[in-house]
């Protein structure tokens, strides 16, 4: 359970830095 | 499974962060469609009311929709006389898939890119009715505000139609569509 509840935090970190790194993409992919 | 310690850590060091102009490379289309391909199994693999808090807070669905796929419709969204109008012209939906091409040659991001995104978004739309509403009120909806409306029917021929003088009378084919046509005449 304890693990679970680490990983569930993890994925949120992750899940949030991919998202900034589409971001950063989109916008790169509209200044070009 | 994921070993997400180790992901975190990849995405984070991996995924140039340089100057914007610089991210892309030949590899862009590729890692692009990466990440998004990786959002689609965090969301297929985790707590899904977790994940739809941090789309939901980072406006995931929004970014992809407003800032990628309609780009192009959104910023001429601002000026009145450039609204889009609800004609279809075959000329462009060819050169559409051809622009694609062309970012794609020159390291952009192009319609593999594209479907990527519409593949994303359908998931995310699917998995969680809180996105779906959120897709729909902040993305679909200004989207269908900037399309104008046509102001009456596009038929041919146009008013003063004598019977007998003309051959064919009905609406306009704009297109790849005179199978509709056909259905609602």
């Amino acid at each position: 359970m304890g693990d679970k509840a680490v990983n569930v935090f993890d994925a949120e970190i992750l899940l949030s830095q991919i998202i900034d790194k589409i971001k950063i993409y989109n916008k790169a992919s509209s200044n070009n | 499974m994921f070993d997400i310690p180790d992901l975190t850590k990849f995405v984070s060091e991996r995924v140039p962060q340089g100057k914007q102009q610089s991210l892309l490379s030949e590899d862009t289309e590729s890692i692009y469609i990466g990440l998004l391909q990786l959002t689609g199994k965090i969301i297929d693999n985790f707590d899904i009311t977790k994940c739809e808090k941090v789309v939901e807070s980072k406006r995931l669905i929004d970014e992809i929709f407003v800032n990628f796929l309609f780009k192009a419709v959104f910023d001429q969204g601002g000026d009145e006389n450039k609204r889009i109008v609800t004609k279809v012209k075959p000329k462009r939906l060819y050169g559409e898939v051809d622009a694609g091409k062309a970012a794609e040659e020159k390291g952009g991001l192009g319609k593999k890119s594209k479907d990527a995104a519409y593949r994303l978004i359908n998931q995310l739309i699917k998995k969680s009715p809180l996105l779906l509403n959120l897709f729909l009120e902040k993305s679909m909806l200004p989207l269908m505000k900037m399309i104008k409306r046509q102001d009456g029917w596009n038929y041919s021929p146009p008013g003063n139609y004598v019977e007998g003088r003309q051959k064919y009378c009905g609406l306009r084919n704009l297109g790849c569509i005179c199978y509709m046509n056909a259905m609602m005449q």
